[in-house]
């Protein structure tokens, strides 16, 4: 089902909110947006024919299958002083575009959305460039939305990007 | 050999417990490593359960070399080079499926899983009735494959000894690895690849007997709780062991760390299956064997990692293959292994923690590829390329210990180079050709 403009508008500035604070390395105010019960994942891409297409995505195995209690871990792991990877952090820029919203039963809505996210390091003056759909389950709790459900489908499926210590 | 000049002085260097930084960035080494060690020992491509149906494959790599390992009608396994016989274009350009041939897209040659060519199109009129022996013209198999518990390689020197007696002693310690239950290991979901901007023989280095860098460079995710050890020198009074193409290396002091937390009764199958001498090893205060390498660039690792305070922290298990793309540059091949025959529970629960410690997202994987890299991109300096690098840990400080089960040469400290010299030994000797 559709939703309302005001609605739609309302959606599209959170998903905005959660890309600023990826942005801008603010790992537990973006913690705080996933729902207790919440699933991250990022099936794995394997490149099979058009015949066997229905197989591309691993289904049970990915970059990423977290719960909230494991996205916590990472997190807490990038607040330390030694979470080398992101020491110095990674420049990233989250592009979402193409935001699709589609109103399920109890209150909870399908997001689709494209993502371009860019991302440079130390010194080097070329970048990664990763490019995804991601399928999102939002809900409101006490009047906030929270994801409950992030499905990342990488354009990709060897990765051009040295580690994934950055969340999409 | 390209340059005459190149090989003495680092296995100079080496022969004094050195090493030269530029071996991590040189272009002509590579080209060397590639014609000497990719093309002359046995390389890791696939582990059977990947393929288990009949007409079942893979596209695998051996440096640039593309090979199908694919599972006939009759239940057998082939490698066979990914290159039609008429213009050599690939004929399977997806990485994994089912098929019944493989038919090239140009002019239309088909082959057999097996790799035997079924069919030229308009072979009588273009070339003649009978004219082309298809016995000559099929796939061209690798020279040599074998299968070790399932685990595929193929050598690409027709002349190399047998895989069996290529591993030799390292069966003793693979098995604590791939034997631990009756049905075996299978790969859990498929291999995570991606590229970084390292070479192949730094990670290989790490993986044979780096016991010693935990502490620092995993300290986060110590600190974070993934990687459940009570220090992060764990490894630190454990034992390292060394064999001339492969090393491995076990914790001692840490009690999670005994069992990798592998569940009692995995632990009582394990004394079951194993030899009275590998029994004798579980009885000496060490831990399961954690990481290791065979030569030249198969690594493993076996470890605790923790992804819930619901549960006890799960053992998992990862292969992996560092392929060599280019000097300094590899892409990395992360299979997540698991026995076969665990419940799907034990299954999950190392999946989780295999994922937040190893492949693309793994916080141990992250910072071992960080150093890496920073490693590999100052050594193409002029200057930096000539810097000595100390590898003498241990040396002159231990003696092997004299009541060790296993076969090679075991130290009582995993704080110790032993493994990476004996490594480093194997590479320049078989860069020499020796």
């Amino acid at each position: 089902m559709p939703v309302t403009d005001s609605l739609f508008r309302e959606i599209e500035a959170f998903i905005y909110h959660e890309a600023e604070l990826l942005d801008n390395h603010q790992h537990n105010e973006w913690l705080d947006l996933w729902d207790e019960k919440a699933s991250y994942r990022m099936p794995v891409r394997v490149t099979h024919t058009k015949r066997q297409k229905d197989q591309e995505f691993q289904e049970k195995f990915g970059h990423f299958d977290e719960t909230k209690e494991m996205l916590g871990m990472r997190v807490k792991r990038l607040g330390t002083s030694t979470a080398w990877a992101e020491e110095p952090q990674s420049r990233t820029r989250h592009f979402v575009s193409n935001l699709r919203i589609n109103a399920l039963e109890n209150e909870q809505y399908a997001l689709k959305t494209n993502l371009m996210l860019y991302r440079n390091r130390l010194d080097d003056a070329g970048h990664d460039l990763l490019s995804a759909e991601r399928l999102d389950i939002i809900h409101l709790v006490n009047g906030q939305w929270r994801f409950l459900k992030r499905t990342i489908y990488m354009d990709q499926a060897t990765l051009g990007t040295l580690n994934l210590s950055i969340f999409l | 050999m390209s340059n005459p000049n190149l090989i003495p002085p680092i296995a100079n260097a080496i022969a004094n417990g050195e090493l030269p930084l530029g071996v991590f960035s040189n272009p002509a080494l590579f080209e060397l490593e590639k014609e000497h060690v990719f093309a002359k020992t046995w390389n890791f491509l696939a582990h059977e359960s990947e393929i288990p149906n009949a007409g079942d494959y893979v596209q695998r790599y051996i440096a640039d070399d593309s090979f199908i390992v694919s599972r006939d009608k009759h239940n057998k396994v082939h490698v066979v080079l990914n290159a039609c016989r008429h213009r050599g274009r690939k004929v399977c350009s997806v990485e994994k499926g089912n098929t019944r041939n493989f038919s090239c897209p140009y002019h239309g040659w088909v082959y057999d899983l097996d790799g035997a060519l079924i069919n030229i199109p308009y072979e009588d009129e273009g070339y003649g009735k009978d004219a082309i022996n298809h016995a000559d013209w099929g796939l061209m198999p690798a020279p040599k494959i074998g299968i070790w518990r399932g685990m595929i390689f193929a050598n690409l020197d027709a002349n190399a000894e047998s895989l069996d007696d290529y591993l030799g002693d390292a069966k003793w310690y693979m098995d604590f690895y791939t034997n631990k239950s009756e049905a075996g290991l299978e790969v859990y979901g498929v291999p995570q690849r991606w590229v970084v901007d390292a070479d192949w023989k730094l990670a290989a280095d790490n993986f044979v007997g780096d016991g010693y860098h935990t502490f620092i460079t995993h300290a986060s995710t110590i600190q974070a709780g993934m990687l459940p050890a009570q220090s992060g020198d764990f490894l630190l009074d454990g034992v390292q062991v060394a064999l001339d193409h492969f090393g491995i290396g076990f914790a001692r002091q840490d009690p999670l760390f005994n069992s990798l937390a592998y569940p009692p009764p995995m632990m009582e199958a394990m004394r079951q299956r194993f030899n009275p001498e590998q029994v004798a090893l579980m009885d000496q205060g060490v831990s399961l064997p954690t990481h290791g390498n065979l030569f030249p660039n198969l690594s493993f690792l076996n470890a605790p990692g923790a992804y819930t305070a619901m549960a006890p922290p799960a053992p998992y298990m990862t292969f992996r293959i560092w392929r060599p793309l280019a000097a300094g540059k590899t892409e990395i091949w992360s299979w997540c292994m698991v026995e076969q025959d665990a419940p799907e529970e034990f299954k999950q629960a190392s999946y989780k923690a295999y994922l937040l410690s190893f492949g693309t997202s793994g916080t141990l994987e992250q910072d071992d590829a960080e150093n890496w890299s920073q490693i590999t991109l100052p050594a193409k300096g002029t200057m930096a390329s000539k810097l000595s690098l100390n590898y003498s840990m241990g040396d002159g400080l231990l003696e092997p210990m004299n009541d060790w089960p296993g076969p090679g040469k075991a130290y009582p400290l995993d704080f110790t180079e032993f493994a990476q010299r004996a490594f480093w030994k194997k590479w320049i000797t078989t860069l020499e050709g020796k």
